[in-house]
Protein backbone atom coordinates (compact mmCIF):
# COMPACT_ATOMS: atom_id res chain seq x y z
CA UNK A 1 0.00 0.00 0.00
CA UNK A 2 1.54 3.25 -0.71
CA UNK A 3 1.65 6.54 1.68
CA UNK A 4 -0.48 8.09 -0.14
CA UNK A 5 -3.61 5.12 0.21
CA UNK A 6 -2.81 4.92 3.72
CA UNK A 7 -2.96 9.12 4.55
CA UNK A 8 -6.32 8.60 2.39
CA UNK A 9 -7.60 5.68 4.42
CA UNK A 10 -6.30 6.77 8.30
CA UNK A 11 -8.64 9.90 7.32
CA UNK A 12 -11.17 7.47 7.06
CA UNK A 13 -10.54 6.08 10.67
CA UNK A 14 -12.64 4.83 12.55
CA UNK A 15 -13.99 2.89 9.59
CA UNK A 16 -13.84 -0.65 10.16
CA UNK A 17 -12.66 -1.15 6.41
CA UNK A 18 -10.20 1.80 6.49
CA UNK A 19 -9.05 0.31 9.59
CA UNK A 20 -8.59 -3.53 8.70
CA UNK A 21 -6.77 -2.35 5.35
CA UNK A 22 -4.15 -0.16 7.32
CA UNK A 23 -4.07 -3.53 9.53
CA UNK A 24 -2.19 -4.90 6.40
CA UNK A 25 0.47 -2.09 6.49
CA UNK A 26 3.87 -3.43 7.72
CA UNK A 27 5.68 -2.01 10.72
CA UNK A 28 8.48 -0.07 8.59
CA UNK A 29 5.71 1.33 6.35
CA UNK A 30 3.75 2.95 8.89
CA UNK A 31 6.76 3.99 10.51
CA UNK A 32 8.11 5.49 7.22
CA UNK A 33 4.61 7.03 6.37
CA UNK A 34 4.20 9.22 10.01
CA UNK A 35 8.00 10.35 9.54
CA UNK A 36 7.25 11.32 5.95
CA UNK A 37 3.49 12.99 7.52
CA UNK A 38 5.56 14.84 10.48
CA UNK A 39 8.13 15.87 8.06
CA UNK A 40 5.98 17.47 5.68
CA UNK A 41 3.81 19.24 8.73
CA UNK A 42 7.65 20.52 9.90
CA UNK A 43 8.08 22.00 6.94
CA UNK A 44 6.76 25.05 7.16
CA UNK A 45 9.38 25.66 9.87
CA UNK A 46 12.20 24.22 8.53
CA UNK A 47 11.38 26.54 5.80
CA UNK A 48 10.64 29.72 7.53
CA UNK A 49 14.28 28.78 9.53
CA UNK A 50 16.54 28.70 6.18
CA UNK A 51 14.53 31.96 4.59
CA UNK A 52 16.00 33.48 8.34
CA UNK A 53 19.26 32.10 8.57
CA UNK A 54 20.13 32.52 4.27
CA UNK A 55 18.99 36.31 4.70
CA UNK A 56 21.56 36.55 7.24
CA UNK A 57 24.98 38.08 6.21
CA UNK A 58 26.63 35.73 8.66
CA UNK A 59 27.45 32.26 6.72
CA UNK A 60 27.98 30.32 10.43
CA UNK A 61 23.88 30.69 11.01
CA UNK A 62 23.31 28.92 7.47
CA UNK A 63 25.82 26.38 8.03
CA UNK A 64 24.39 25.89 11.76
CA UNK A 65 20.93 25.33 9.98
CA UNK A 66 22.47 22.90 7.45
CA UNK A 67 23.71 20.82 10.22
CA UNK A 68 20.15 21.12 12.00
CA UNK A 69 18.47 21.06 9.09
CA UNK A 70 20.22 17.17 8.31
CA UNK A 71 21.42 16.08 11.67
CA UNK A 72 19.40 17.43 14.40
CA UNK A 73 16.05 17.79 12.83
CA UNK A 74 15.34 14.67 11.45
CA UNK A 75 16.80 12.40 15.11
CA UNK A 76 14.71 15.34 16.97
CA UNK A 77 11.52 14.23 14.79
CA UNK A 78 12.56 10.53 14.92
CA UNK A 79 12.72 10.39 19.00
CA UNK A 80 9.60 12.80 19.58
CA UNK A 81 7.86 10.92 17.22
CA UNK A 82 9.22 7.19 18.77
CA UNK A 83 8.77 8.18 22.49
CA UNK A 84 4.98 10.15 21.90
CA UNK A 85 3.51 7.01 19.75
CA UNK A 86 4.97 5.01 22.23
CA UNK A 87 3.61 6.68 25.53
CA UNK A 88 0.20 7.46 23.52
CA UNK A 89 -0.18 3.35 23.44
CA UNK A 90 0.41 2.51 26.68
CA UNK A 91 -1.91 5.13 27.62
CA UNK A 92 -4.79 3.29 25.53
CA UNK A 93 -4.10 -0.22 26.95
CA UNK A 94 -6.01 0.34 30.30
CA UNK A 95 -8.67 1.67 28.18
CA UNK A 96 -8.70 -1.82 25.63
CA UNK A 97 -8.68 -3.81 29.01
CA UNK A 98 -11.93 -1.27 29.83
CA UNK A 99 -13.29 -2.84 26.85
CA UNK A 100 -12.79 -6.33 27.03
CA UNK A 101 -10.70 -6.38 23.95
CA UNK A 102 -7.66 -8.62 22.67
CA UNK A 103 -4.85 -6.54 21.11
CA UNK A 104 -1.51 -6.83 21.35
CA UNK A 105 0.59 -3.38 22.07
CA UNK A 106 2.36 -3.32 18.60
CA UNK A 107 -1.32 -3.49 17.39
CA UNK A 108 -2.09 -0.38 19.61
CA UNK A 109 1.15 0.99 18.23
CA UNK A 110 0.57 0.72 14.51
CA UNK A 111 -2.91 1.88 15.25
CA UNK A 112 -2.23 5.03 17.61
CA UNK A 113 0.11 6.27 13.89
CA UNK A 114 -2.43 5.87 11.98
CA UNK A 115 -4.64 7.75 14.27
CA UNK A 116 -2.99 10.80 14.88
CA UNK A 117 -2.96 11.63 11.09
CA UNK A 118 -6.18 14.07 11.72
CA UNK A 119 -5.07 15.35 15.05
CA UNK A 120 -1.35 16.20 13.63
CA UNK A 121 -3.70 18.11 10.47
CA UNK A 122 -4.89 19.87 13.21
CA UNK A 123 -2.15 20.58 14.98
CA UNK A 124 -0.24 21.92 12.13
CA UNK A 125 -3.57 23.95 11.49
CA UNK A 126 -3.09 25.43 14.31
CA UNK A 127 0.13 26.34 14.31
CA UNK A 128 -0.66 28.25 11.10
CA UNK A 129 -3.80 30.18 12.28
CA UNK A 130 -1.46 30.71 15.62
CA UNK A 131 -4.00 29.44 18.03
CA UNK A 132 -1.88 28.96 21.09
CA UNK A 133 -4.54 28.29 24.10
CA UNK A 134 -4.04 25.46 25.57
CA UNK A 135 -7.33 24.24 26.07
CA UNK A 136 -7.98 24.62 22.54
CA UNK A 137 -4.55 22.35 22.14
CA UNK A 138 -6.05 19.90 23.67
CA UNK A 139 -8.90 19.05 20.80
CA UNK A 140 -6.02 17.21 18.78
CA UNK A 141 -5.63 14.54 22.28
CA UNK A 142 -9.28 14.31 22.72
CA UNK A 143 -9.98 13.41 18.77
CA UNK A 144 -6.94 10.86 19.30
CA UNK A 145 -8.44 9.19 21.92
CA UNK A 146 -11.96 9.16 20.81
CA UNK A 147 -10.45 7.82 17.34
CA UNK A 148 -8.89 5.03 19.54
CA UNK A 149 -11.71 3.91 21.58
CA UNK A 150 -14.07 3.63 18.28
CA UNK A 151 -10.92 1.79 16.46
CA UNK A 152 -10.84 -0.92 19.10
CA UNK A 153 -14.66 -1.06 19.11
CA UNK A 154 -14.81 -2.14 15.93
CA UNK A 155 -12.70 -5.65 17.09
CA UNK A 156 -15.16 -7.74 18.97
CA UNK A 157 -15.09 -8.15 22.37
CA UNK A 158 -12.95 -11.23 23.99
CA UNK A 159 -14.01 -14.16 24.49
CA UNK A 160 -13.82 -15.72 27.95
CA UNK B 1 -14.17 -14.32 3.03
CA UNK B 2 -11.04 -14.92 5.45
CA UNK B 3 -7.77 -14.94 5.70
CA UNK B 4 -5.48 -18.14 4.57
CA UNK B 5 -2.05 -19.39 5.74
CA UNK B 6 -0.22 -21.25 3.48
CA UNK B 7 2.91 -23.67 2.29
CA UNK B 8 5.79 -20.98 4.12
CA UNK B 9 4.18 -21.65 7.58
CA UNK B 10 5.05 -25.48 7.09
CA UNK B 11 7.32 -26.25 9.81
CA UNK B 12 8.03 -22.70 10.67
CA UNK B 13 4.90 -22.30 13.15
CA UNK B 14 6.00 -19.04 14.19
CA UNK B 15 3.26 -18.19 15.57
CA UNK B 16 3.41 -14.43 15.89
CA UNK B 17 -0.75 -14.47 13.83
CA UNK B 18 -2.04 -16.98 16.77
CA UNK B 19 -0.69 -13.89 19.95
CA UNK B 20 -2.07 -10.95 17.57
CA UNK B 21 -5.46 -12.68 16.37
CA UNK B 22 -8.11 -10.82 18.47
CA UNK B 23 -11.02 -13.48 18.24
CA UNK B 24 -8.27 -16.10 18.88
CA UNK B 25 -9.10 -18.12 15.40
CA UNK B 26 -6.04 -19.46 14.60
CA UNK B 27 -5.17 -22.69 15.41
CA UNK B 28 -2.19 -25.96 14.95
CA UNK B 29 -3.08 -28.24 12.44
CA UNK B 30 -0.36 -31.01 11.66
CA UNK B 31 2.85 -29.13 10.20
CA UNK B 32 1.02 -25.51 9.97
CA UNK B 33 -1.02 -23.09 11.66
CA UNK B 34 -4.72 -22.60 10.31
CA UNK B 35 -7.28 -19.62 10.21
CA UNK B 36 -10.93 -20.80 11.14
CA UNK B 37 -12.61 -19.31 7.93
CA UNK B 38 -16.14 -18.50 9.40
CA UNK B 39 -14.53 -17.00 13.23
CA UNK B 40 -12.19 -14.76 11.01
CA UNK B 41 -13.31 -11.11 11.13
CA UNK B 42 -10.57 -10.06 8.14
CA UNK B 43 -9.07 -7.78 10.20
CA UNK B 44 -5.90 -8.50 8.66
CA UNK B 45 -3.69 -8.10 11.94
CA UNK B 46 -2.11 -11.70 11.26
CA UNK B 47 -0.96 -10.72 7.97
CA UNK B 48 1.40 -8.29 8.68
CA UNK B 49 2.90 -10.23 11.59
CA UNK B 50 3.90 -12.99 9.97
CA UNK B 51 7.53 -13.67 9.49
CA UNK B 52 7.56 -15.55 6.51
CA UNK B 53 4.76 -14.12 4.30
CA UNK B 54 2.67 -17.11 4.23
CA UNK B 55 -0.87 -15.42 5.14
CA UNK B 56 -2.86 -14.44 2.36
CA UNK B 57 -6.65 -13.01 1.58
CA UNK B 58 -8.78 -15.44 0.44
CA UNK B 59 -9.34 -13.56 -2.51
CA UNK B 60 -5.51 -12.96 -3.51
CA UNK B 61 -5.11 -16.82 -2.90
CA UNK B 62 -2.68 -18.24 -6.06
CA UNK B 63 -4.53 -21.31 -7.74
CA UNK B 64 -2.04 -23.48 -6.14
CA UNK B 65 -2.62 -22.91 -2.72
CA UNK B 66 -6.20 -23.17 -2.43
CA UNK B 67 -6.26 -26.16 -1.09
CA UNK B 68 -4.67 -24.40 2.03
CA UNK B 69 -8.33 -22.96 1.81
CA UNK B 70 -9.83 -26.45 2.08
CA UNK B 71 -7.69 -27.93 4.73
CA UNK B 72 -8.34 -25.05 6.79
CA UNK B 73 -11.96 -25.58 6.24
CA UNK B 74 -11.76 -29.37 6.78
CA UNK B 75 -9.88 -28.58 10.04
CA UNK B 76 -12.67 -26.31 11.46
CA UNK B 77 -15.54 -29.07 10.31
CA UNK B 78 -16.64 -25.93 8.09
CA UNK B 79 -16.52 -27.86 4.80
Amino acid sequence: MNLLSIFKRSLMLPKKEALFSLNRVSMRDAMVYIIILLFILFLPDIVHDFIRSSSSDNSFLLEVFVVRLLVLYPLLILFIMVSSISLLSALIIPIKELLKRKLKYQQLWKMTVFALTIPLIIIFAFRILQINEWYINLLPLIIYFVLMVKMITVYPKRKL
Amino acid sequence: MAFVITAPCKEELASECVEVCPVDCIEPADDQLVIDPVRCIDCAACESVCPVEAIFHEDDLLEEDRPYLEKAKQFFGRA
